[in-house]
């Protein structure tokens, strides 16, 4: 792999993953092991501070890999720090113990809509609103409340490392998903940034069981990851099939995660009702990932070039589509892979 | 109470899935079709023909070799007075998905949100506004310009200062008039907020060549 590219992945997940795993242990350490025993100012510090060390890592990282955040923004990725601040600001409230439910969701909701608004700002200006946009805006809602819906659910229910993984699988999931159908590796990268930070607190959760993920840092993470999922579907250079494959497989994941967090019922707090729940979101994401690179159409190799780094994907290709074929995924790959 | 909450998000994640089932299916092509706009020709300029026009540019890669791409589609006109530069002119419109660099992966790569947005930014125009004569002479029949113009990329607008020669004029193919312009830049992709990479493998500073032929309208 290129070396500057590699580069730009370390830059991507090291700064943020050693962010959230230092700040999440001065939190424990200072802060105390306490869950829901803590109590007052405390509490709200910790709960508000998921949400925080998010925002912070990802417009720290967002700085790092694409120079420092504009104050005027015209590309649609150029307003991802502000929606990211606006997210932030959604999830420090929602993590405030007292603040209503009305508010917490229309917070959500705002930031949701700046990010959408932002998303599609460039396209009004060329057509105005389209039918194209109406759907792509009522995707971003959808997604998000389906996601808010269910990780949310799960992170209420459980302690520990198994809301924090879920929300891994979610960000990566998205991450994976639009390097495979938009083609951009920075959308990616971005997608990327929160399951770096949660990678850190996840270890630190390994550490110290008893830590909360707390609906704060979810809000933070569903916002940004749903823009950015979005920005990826509306602007993507992927075949529109593709695109729209994989649009369903992040919600599949959710689905089937809260149907697994559902079915355990008072088992559902166990140590292997936490294994099931998140061995049913990989297990769906896997097979979905799978599926969505078995039908990218890979380029070709250059006649001309022995190692073509842009037709790179074809040496994955042949293994993949074996394992689509045997699962049933992928149409006409026989014919495709010379079987 | 905790089966009715989980009965509660599971009825949202139920009616979220089938909307986004429903935009799923009903996407279509996906984004709206970008526009991109070709300027107005003037009365007496010449036409830009977009076979007989290109548009290369080259890029440093890994610090060690230029790396050379072009756009496939150009519009626009120009206009030019050897007597009186101060009515010269010239404006073109690059359809930004048509860049081409010899690797239909990289192609898609570089039409993406890391490069050139081409879905939310269709179009990379051109425009001067004020021309100069160059110090230095052309080639023997060819007139050198400093052109200042603005140069609108990923939407934003900056500056530059190309150098424009006025390459000959004369019979074309079909009898009329036929007229010529090469021109040459530099700009630095991040002040147009192309920051992907920049430093980490792919240059900052890209340099831009047009080579334009036009038929007098």
């Amino acid at each position: 792999m290129d070396p500057g590219m590699i580069k730009n992945l370390a830059l991507g997940a090291i700064p943020p993953g050693v962010l959230g795993l230092v700040v999440f242990a001065l939190i424990w350490m200072r802060v105390g092991r306490g869950g829901q025993e803590l109590a007052g100012r405390a509490l709200v510090w910790r709960q508000a501070a998921t949400p925080l060390v998010l925002m912070a890592g990802f417009i720290g990282t967002y700085w790092l890999l694409f120079g420092a955040p504009v104050l005027r923004p015209t590309r649609s990725t150029q307003w991802l720090p502000v929606v990211a601040l606006g997210a932030g600001i959604a999830g420090v409230v929602a993590s405030l113990p007292r603040a209503p439910g009305v508010v917490r969701w229309g917070l959500v909701m705002a930031a949701l809509l700046l990010g959408g608004w932002a998303s599609v700002k460039n396209m009004l200006a060329q057509g105005g609103m389209t039918v194209a946009l109406v759907e792509h805006l009522s995707g971003l809602v959808f997604g998000a409340v389906l996601a808010l819906g269910a990780l949310w659910s799960v992170s209420r229910a459980r302690r520990g490392w198994a809301p924090i993984v879920l929300l891994v699988l979610y960000c990566a999931g998205v991450s994976q998903l639009l390097v495979i159908g938009s083609y951009s590796l920075a959308l990616g990268q971005l997608a990327g940034i929160s399951a770096a930070v949660l990678v850190g607190m996840l270890l630190v959760s390994l550490w110290r069981p008893g830590i909360t993920m707390g609906a704060g840092g979810v809000a933070f993470v569903v916002v940004i990851t749903q823009v950015i999922a979005m920005q990826g579907h509306l602007y993507g250079q992927g075949e529109a099939e593709l695109k729209r494959a994989y649009a369903y497989i992040v919600p599949l994941m959710l689905v089937a995660a809260w149907i697994a967090h559902s079915a355990l019922g008072e088992r559902a707090g166990s140590r292997r009702g936490a294994w099931i729940v998140v061995a049913t979101a990989a297990a769906v994401l896997a097979i979905g990932i799978a599926g969505a690179g078995a039908k990218r159409d890979y380029d070709e190799k250059h006649p001309l070039i022995e190692d073509d780094p842009y037709a790179g994907g074809a040496r994955f290709s042949v293994p993949i589509r074996q394992v689509a074929s045997v699962i049933g995924i992928h149409r006409g790959v026989s014919h495709e892979i010379g079987a | 109470m905790k089966i009715s909450k989980h009965v509660w998000a599971g009825a949202i994640g139920a009616v979220a899935t089938l909307g986004l089932v429903s935009v799923a299916v009903s996407d279509g092509a996906g984004a709206p079709a970008p526009r991109a706009v070709a300027p107005a020709v003037a009365d007496g300029a010449f036409k830009v023909d977009p076979v007989h026009s290109s548009v290369v540019y080259r890029v440093k890669h890994m610090d060690v070799s230029y790396f050379y791409g072009r756009f496939n589609k150009i519009e626009g006109s120009f206009q030019v007075d050897a007597s009186d530069p101060s009515r010269n002119s010239v404006e073109v419109t690059i359809a930004t998905d048509s860049i081409d660099s010899n690797s239909a992966g990289r192609d898609r790569h570089l039409k993406s949100q890391d490069f050139f947005s081409a879905t939310e930014f269709p179009s990379i125009t051109f425009k001067s506004t004020s021309w100069k004569k160059a110090g230095e002479a052309g080639a023997a029949g060819e007139t050198a310009y400093d052109v200042v113009g603005e140069l609108s990329l990923l939407g934003k607008t900056r500056e530059v200062t190309a150098r424009v020669t006025h390459t000959g004029t004369g019979k074309g193919m079909r009898g009329g008039e036929v007229g010529g312009l090469e021109a040459k830049f530099t700009i630095k992709r991040s002040d147009f907020g192309m920051n992907y990479m920049v430093g980490k493998g792919l240059g900052d500073e890209v340099t831009v060549m047009v080579g334009l032929e036009g038929g007098r309208e």
